[in-house]
């Protein structure tokens, strides 16, 4: 138990400003209990990264802890709910279904994500836009009063059936293990599920988790992967927004998991900034700030890198409008986020230190991003002497990030991990931002922001990395990562980030099935400063100068977004990179 | 219209009696699929996706918008229908039926000869002289709750089965009533629609008053509360200060209890205030005392008001602090200071009702509300859907008639005398502009014939009969029982004036355009609101 506490050790700060690193009193904490996050995830690629992110969650709740602690509270992302037990769930328990009695009717106790989950029509491919069953209230099986209700129309009627998607193997076995779980059989032992990236092509073909049936938010005047229509401008995501019962259910469903919280915290958002649902994430954002304005608003604004497009013209479009959309969205949404991350993956395509992932593949590009993205957030979801989200964002801020620009960093296959014998030794030989080699290491997923040179302030998650270590030799692995002259703060955790299919293990480079971990160490980082927001800065606008806005600029024009819009957004942003570059002092 | 262009990159090229097939296949492929719709013995259709979600509905304009249209004929023609919708909320089926049929009509001249632009010449002509028939035709009349009722059961018999529909019907009716006030425009956005998914029957009730999707978050709350004073609030009751949260305001952990504690003293003050006004209101009458908040009440707040027998619900949605002050009385508060009675809103009754992890608290029984509330129920989120589109429709329906002060005979009627007067109107029309004319006319037929056709009668059959009476000098439309004629206004079938306005514009516009090929290209959804 006492390893376990120097492991679980809070943040600190390690740096030549040194500040009071608070450890809360019981007072403190009664009055802090609970602390909500509700997850917004704007597109399909968002979905994704969402996708292994529920994935990593679920998996967490099983993970064996070494120290049989539970150290993640999953209260903060999950909500306990109820349903009813339908027909055929006589008995089950998967993970996020806990049965409480085994009759029809039955009340059954749910746990899903406070969470919603934008797409395009067309794009859940086998799943139910009310997630996969968990609620039966909500199963769209016509019940027998509407049958009835059917009946006693006096015209005729006429089912028109769209033909049935085939299930994804691997959806296929949970289904298959989690009916073979109602009938009361064994769970089947089977081998680690290895999906080929090639035939995951929706990221309902890898969820895992239960969703509560108002997550989904389905738009319906897009059509997913539509040549006639591609959802490719950022205004196509203000005019979803413009139909007032798309509004409605949006604002309702927000409303229901947010209502519940007695301590909401925050919001993370993770939304797809290259294509309409930065205009989608803008509009949605602006309703939340309005209505939850003092709750921290942590978005991660992604740009998938595109492969798929055999044809030159459409790789050359796709490029340009994903300039101008992104110029559009970080201008707009850093205005109302608390802060704003711009994550891309096209440095997959470099062969980063410790990964090898594909990345024209968005179930493997965005299985890294989700373990970043779980292990940055970590430090708020700690069961104990946790810190809190406003904190590591004041951190941020206080590095100048003043237009609540930051960078994301890490270093997904550290080459070691740190023990207490010699630790000085270990220390030496060990990559950190500060060595000249830190490339080796280190990988930033923010595009034109380096993981060279100096930074304002940094707030690292180490995960797996310690093995046993004091109290104040903690202390001195963190100041290893701390980059001088900077306010830096890190955080600690045994439990690495979890391993299980449907995660693409080979992203970690790990070969063959057989050498899979149950877990894996990861070390991440989100940094702020004038260098981080100016290189992000540039590079959006170099895209821009790159694209030929007036090839596009009737088609923008014709959804709302007119040639001053974009000069205004891209004047905002340069005034970002203007302001951040001032030094401010603290 | 680039993005008609864009979809479309080859409409330039293909030759224009090729296009003017393109146009006519596809005009009449979207009739085929939409015929069977009309009226009210009409084919419900049931959409099922692959992964199994449901979609009911009968509605010209929602199958359009189901089906994904990749034509861009079909898709301008669809627009027309939205536009249609978004107008008059009525008449999408028969938009797309007409503009089938007004091609299929110029076609047959045009086969032999008669140029495009003659056509549309004539279509313009036709269009001046139909509204001027509608103007004829119309019913002026008082709209009594009598008319109402007829106008609102025409609507939704359209949409749900027979004895349903006349459910609904009363309804929605009496909600618009209730929220009427002289000289006043009505709002429909005062009509609050709320659904609730509960395994009973389908079913519609007016709430005088509003609901809420959320409760009272404290076991010892009241669950209901009779003569209930209403206090809206947009103050945060919530313990949330985040610089204490964020570590750097302070040096010691001491001086971080000081100040938690100075936080919560500083909530707790607010909700003292409450409470202290909550007595001097209520003081010893068995009156109710229930707040209503935008913002956020945090547990330990919660506790102290239930204690103090106050039923408080947090994070109200901004589009209900209005309705409440227009359903309640009262105004919303900003701050807990000085607050005087004046500011309180009051409701007959107030009470919970949960439904599996759902709440609902209902604020009812309000007295002379300006909103009011429907509650549709149903067993299943399709059947409340289609439920919710049709009291729409049926609102809508409702609305446009006070408004119009006026109605059209439906069943019809209309059709059929338009199209005999049409018919006399073009032997005055000099030269072969009157084809164009002729085949407006006989265009509209297409709505009785489809109407008697889905109720399962010869369409022939049921047009000699209907026109024999109309040069008779009656107004007749298509007895669904019977596939003979029957005099609408004794049945009580009236479609609306704007309705059919907006038919006639947008479907000479479209029809005309898609005659003129070349101008496809150039055909605007703004030029299809008349
Ligand atoms: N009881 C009735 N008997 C005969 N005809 C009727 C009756 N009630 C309505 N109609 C006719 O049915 C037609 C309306 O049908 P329907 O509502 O299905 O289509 P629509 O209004 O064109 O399109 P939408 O799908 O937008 O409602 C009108 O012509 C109306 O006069
Ligand atoms: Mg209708």
């Amino acid at each position: 138990m006492n390893r376990s506490l120097a492991i679980t050790l809070p943040y600190a700060v390690c740096t030549c400003h040194s500040l009071f690193v608070p450890s809360y009193s019981s007072t403190a904490r009664l009055t802090m209990s609970t602390r909500e996050v509700i997850t917004l995830q704007f597109g399909h690629y968002a979905n994704f990264v969402g996708t292994h992110f529920w994935n990593a969650q679920q998996a967490q709740f099983t993970l064996p802890s070494p120290n049989a602690v539970q150290h993640v509270d999953h209260d903060v992302l999950f909500r306990s709910g109820q349903t009813r037990a339908s027909d055929d769930e006589a008995s089950a328990s998967s993970g996020s279904l806990l049965l409480s009695g085994n009759q029809t009717g039955a009340v059954i106790s749910t746990y899903t994500p406070r969470l919603l989950a934008f797409d395009l029509k067309g794009s859940l491919s086998t799943m139910s836009k009310v997630g996969a069953g968990l609620y039966s209230e909500y199963s769209e099986r016509p019940s027998t009063s509407s049958a009835d209700q059917q009946a006693a129309w006096a015209g005729n009627i006429q089912r028109i059936e769209q033909s049935t998607a085939q299930k994804h193997p691997f959806m296929a076995e949970l289904d298959a293990d989690y009916h073979a779980a109602i009938a009361g059989r064994p769970r089947p032992q089977r081998e680690r599920f290895v999906l080929d990236y090639q035939n995951v092509r929706f990221w309902s073909d890898v969820c895992v988790m239960h969703l509560h049936p108002r997550s989904v938010q389905l738009t319906s005047k897009f059509v997913h992967h539509s040549s006639i229509e591609p959802f490719d401008l950022y205004g196509h995501g203000s005019s979803v927004w413009a139909d007032p019962d798309f509004q409605d259910k949006v604002e309702t469903d927000l409303h229901f998991f947010a209502e519940e919280c007695d301590s909401l915290h925050g919001f993370h958002i993770l939304a797809d900034v290259a294509s309409g649902f930065g205009g989608l994430t803008e509009s949605v954002l602006s309703l939340v700030a309005d209505e939850y304005g003092s709750k921290s608003r942590l978005v991660f604004g992604l740009s998938p890198y595109c492969h798929n497009y055999s044809d030159d013209l459409q790789q050359e479009t796709y490029r340009a409008k994903s300039a101008i959309n992104n110029v559009l969205s970080t201008a707009a949404i850093s205005e109302l986020a608390s802060c704003y991350v711009p994550v891309s993956d096209s440095i997959l395509n470099f062969s980063p230190p410790g990964l090898n992932a594909r990345a024209n593949s968005w179930y493997h590009s965005s299985a890294v991003v989700a373990s970043l993205i779980d292990t940055v957030t970590l430090p708020y979801r700690l069961t104990k002497q946790h810190t809190s989200i406003h904190h590591i964002l004041s951190v941020l801020a206080l590095g100048g990030a003043r237009g609540g620009l930051a960078g994301l960093a890490a270093a997904t296959r550290y080459p070691r991990t740190f023990s207490p014998e010699n630790l000085d030794k270990q220390l030496e030989s060990a990559p950190s931002y500060r060595s000249s080699d830190v490339e080796a290491a280190f990988t930033s997923f923010t595009p034109g922001v380096s993981v060279k040179g100096d930074i304002r302030s940094q707030f690292t998650t180490l995960r797996g990395i310690l093995k046993g270590l004091s109290g104040e030799q903690t202390q001195e692995v963190f100041s290893h990562f701390a980059v001088a002259g900077s306010l830096s703060q890190a955080c600690d955790t045994s439990s690495a980030f979890p391993l299980e299919a449907p995660f693409p293990c080979s992203v970690f480079g790990y070969a063959s099935a057989s050498e899979i971990p149950t877990s894996h160490p990861v070390i991440a980082s989100l940094r702020s400063g004038g260098r981080v927001s100016s290189g992000a800065v540039n590079h959006a606008v170099k895209a821009l100068r790159d694209a030929s806005y007036a090839t596009y600029a009737h088609e923008y024009d014709n959804c709302g977004v007119s040639r001053d819009d974009l000069t205004e957004a891209r004047e905002s942003l340069l005034n970002l990179r203007d302001t951040d570059s001032d030094d401010v002092d603290f | 219209m680039s993005s008609i262009k864009t979809l479309n990159p080859k409409a330039e090229v293909a030759r224009a009696s090729q296009a003017l097939l393109v146009n006519i296949t596809a005009a009449q492929g979207l009739q085929e699929v939409l015929k069977s719709n009309l009226g009210p013995k009409g084919t419900m259709k049931m959409l099922v996706s692959g992964s199994g979600d449901i979609k009911i509905t009968k509605d010209g304009n929602v199958l359009l918008h189901e089906m994904q249209i990749q034509h861009p004929t079909a898709s301008l023609i669809a627009r027309a229908s939205t536009a249609q919708d978004d107008v008059t909320g009525d008449g999408t089926t028969s938009t797309v039926l007409l503009i089938g049929e007004l091609l299929k009509q110029a076609n047959r001249y045009m086969s032999e000869g008669l140029h495009a632009r003659i056509i549309n010449e004539g279509f313009e002509i036709a269009k001046k002289k139909a509204l001027q028939v509608l103007e004829d035709l119309k019913v002026s009349k008082d709209m009594d709750r009598d008319t109402l009722v007829q106008v609102a059961r025409t609507s939704l018999r359209t949409k749900v089965p027979l004895d349903l529909a006349d459910r609904l019907t009363e309804v929605i009716v009496d909600s618009l009533l209730t929220i009427q006030r002289p000289e006043r425009p009505l709002d429909l956005f005062m009509v609050e629609i709320m659904e609730m998914k509960q395994k009973a029957d389908v079913d519609a009730t007016l709430v005088k008053g509003l609901v809420l999707d959320h409760g009272g978050r404290h076991p010892d709350m009241p669950k209901r509360v009779e003569d209930a004073y209403i206090l809206t609030l947009n103050v945060s009751l919530e313990y949330e200060k985040s610089e204490i949260n964020s570590g750097f305001f302070y040096s010691s952990a001491a001086e971080r209890d000081k100040m938690v504690a100075a936080e919560r003293k500083f909530v707790d003050d607010k909700v003292r205030k409450l409470i202290e006004f909550k007595n001097s209101v209520v003081g010893s009458s068995n009156k109710g005392f229930v707040i209503i908040n935008q913002k956020g009440i945090d547990p330990l707040s919660l506790d102290m008001l239930a204690k103090a027998n106050i039923l408080a619900l947090r994070r109200a949605k901004r589009r209900n602090m209005e309705r409440l002050g227009l359903a309640c009385g009262g105004s919303a508060m900003n701050t807990v200071d000085e607050l005087t009675p004046e500011v309180l809103g009051w409701a007959g009754v107030v009470y919970e009702q949960s439904i599996g992890e759902e709440k609902f608290t209902f604020v009812e029984n309000c007295k002379s509300p300006l909103s009011v509330t429907l509650l549709l129920q149903g067993p299943a989120a399709y059947s409340i859907t289609q439920l919710k589109d049709a009291v729409r429709d049926g609102l809508r329906a409702v609305k446009n008639a006070i408004e119009d002060k006026a109605v059209i005979p439906g069943a019809g009627a209309f059709e059929v005398a338009l199209s005999s007067e049409l018919q006399r109107f073009a032997l005055t029309i000099k030269g072969r502009a009157r084809l164009g004319v002729q085949a407006f006319a006989d265009a509209f037929l297409i709505i009785p014939k489809v109407l008697a056709q889905n109720a399962g009668f010869d369409p022939q059959d049921t047009m000699v009969t209907l026109q024999e009476e109309h040069q008779a000098g009656h107004i007749s439309g298509v007895d669904l029982a019977t596939g003979l004629a029957l005099n609408p206004a004794d049945e009580g079938i009236w479609d609306n004036y704007r309705v059919k306005r907006q038919l006639i514009h947008s479907c000479s516009v479209i029809a005309g355009n898609l005659v003129l090929v070349d101008e496809i290209l150039r055909a605007g959804r703004s030029s299809l609101k008349g």
